[in-house]
């Protein structure tokens, strides 16, 4: 008999397939994280959402230099429905001026390394 | 409870030496010192983030030890303290009499890095949420880098002092660490603590027991005597395991903030009654948001405290100084305020001779968990 997928382990296929997902409840209507079987704040039934479109904002933005290398790419904290992320811009620009509380939404995601990546884009209003 | 001995082991790098035979350097001086019986140890705690089975008893096995209650402690850099709680429940609920803990690490232990945190994305390694802290206490509360790189070149100047520090022969000033490498912006290389291994032991005891374990002490080293140091306070709290459920109230409701009160309140002190005290300083940004968190300065107003005078503050050279041996971290911090209240080490640098209180505060992940542990002689 095959096992039913927990929501962890879905979160991470989706990650693998490039969609972003995130298990959601409907009987208190908040987003959980980490992704679980369970509401965290109410123990209620999730759902899975896709988040793929959903906008946040950049609330820091840091040069990481770790490798000495250009190519190194600008870490972002971004709270993406009061979900708070590190993820990477897309833009790889160096003079992008200050973008802290711009709109984001993710580009991709996915595995680098055996870790997870997320990648955003600066969005319009 | 009383802590009546400790002992921590030189912390170095790349050694062959596995984590047993690292435990057992600090906890074999520590028997050995004091004449402690090993028969009347009821309790073996070892704190490691090490992935090797069976550590306690292994160790216990080792030093010839048949306790009652012997497991392992993991809980990332707050490992220590937490075996040092652990230990202070079993000998209050009367389960135990003593209990030995140990501390031990080796460089490439798998506690370097939570790679369960899903919200850290790629990056990992605890440099990028110190990044962040960084950043976000200098542009809300305008602490300076002088004043962040400041904590560096105090620490790295008590580690000459300290012959077990992992950094003790290196000296820095503040433009070497202003001009140092960024990692990632604005935290620089001399900001951050380096992985190392080593070993720290601590021996507890019940209070009421002290006249009957000195009865049966018989050590050949001059001043080993058993001098009592109370643990008068304890502070514990743990507010998640993702950075993502922690990093927006860290700067108010921080897990370290909520343990020092816990802390106060049982030892029946303030803040400004802590003569001395081992702040986690992993990055140099958490010893300033650690005076904050601790009372000692007002909130954002940690930057300014580094050039105070009132408070020693990791005389023993702070993580930075010393190097980080995850599990053993909390211990060895707890060994140093030890020796100072039992008047065992003195430094150059500390502003009372004689220290009656210290404290002890020990975070782990980001800060998700703290605790806060008040000593009083």
């Amino acid at each position: 008999m095959q096992n039913k997928k927990n929501n962890h382990q879905k979160f991470l296929e989706h990650i693998k397939n490039g969609r972003f997902v995130l298990p959601y409840c409907n009987e208190c209507r908040k987003t959980v994280w980490p992704p679980t079987n369970n509401c965290r704040f109410c123990l209620g039934n999730l759902a899975i959402k896709d988040y793929k479109n959903k906008k946040g904002q950049i609330l820091e933005f840091f040069f990481n230099k770790m490798n000495n290398n250009d190519a190194n790419p600008i870490m972002i904290l971004v709270d993406l429905d009061q979900i708070i992320l590190i993820g990477s811009l897309a833009e790889k620009k160096k003079n992008i001026g200050n973008i802290e509380g711009k709109l984001v939404r993710i580009k991709k995601c996915g595995f680098i390394d055996k870790k997870i990546f997320y990648e955003f884009q600066i969005v319009n209003n | 409870m009383s802590i009546v001995a400790g002992v921590t082991s030189e912390f170095r790098k790349g050694t062959d030496n596995d984590i047993p035979q690292i435990a057992l350097e600090s906890a074999v001086k520590l028997l050995k010192d004091t004449g402690f019986p090993r028969n009347l140890l009821d309790a073996v705690i070892v704190s490691s983030c090490s992935s090797d089975q069976y550590l306690s008893s292994i160790i216990s096995e080792m030093l010839g030890v048949t306790p009652k209650i012997s497991h392992r402690i993991d809980n990332l850099c707050n490992s220590g303290t937490n075996a040092i709680v652990s230990a202070f429940s079993y000998i209050s609920s009367g389960l135990c009499d003593s209990a030995l803990i140990i501390g031990v690490e080796k460089s490439n232990t798998v506690g370097k890095v939570l790679s369960t945190d899903l919200s850290r994305g790629q990056f990992t390694l605890p440099i990028f949420w110190g990044s962040i802290f960084k950043k976000i206490h200098m542009k809300r509360y305008g602490s300076t880098e002088e004043q962040i790189c400041q904590i560096p070149v105090n620490n790295y100047l008590k580690a000459k002092y300290n012959k077990n520090a992992f950094n003790r022969h290196k000296s820095v000033n503040l433009e070497q660490v202003l001009s140092s490498r960024v990692l990632v912006e604005p935290l620089k290389l001399l900001e951050c603590c380096s992985i190392c291994e080593g070993s720290s032991s601590i021996l507890l005891i019940a209070e009421e027991k002290l006249g009957f374990f000195k009865s049966r002490v018989i050590s050949k080293i001059r001043n080993s005597e058993l001098i009592p140091v109370l643990i008068k306070g304890i502070g514990q709290q743990t507010n998640s395991a993702s950075f993502s459920n922690t990093v927006t109230d860290i700067f108010s409701k921080g897990s370290a903030r909520v343990a020092a009160r816990q802390a106060y309140t049982m030892a029946r002190i303030s803040p400004k009654d802590v003569d001395t005290a081992e702040i986690h300083d992993a990055f140099s940004i958490l010893e300033i948001i650690g005076y904050e968190d601790l009372g000692f300065a007002n909130k954002g107003e940690g930057g300014k405290f580094v050039y105070q005078d009132k408070i020693s503050i990791n005389l023993r050279g702070g993580i930075i100084g010393c190097g980080h041996p995850i599990g053993v971290t909390g211990i060895a911090q707890t060994v140093e305020i030890f020796e100072q209240l039992t008047g065992k080490k003195r430094h150059n640098l500390q502003f009372k001779n004689y220290p009656k209180i210290g404290l002890i505060h020990n975070l782990a992940a980001a800060g998700t968990s703290g605790t806060v542990l008040i000593l009083e002689i």
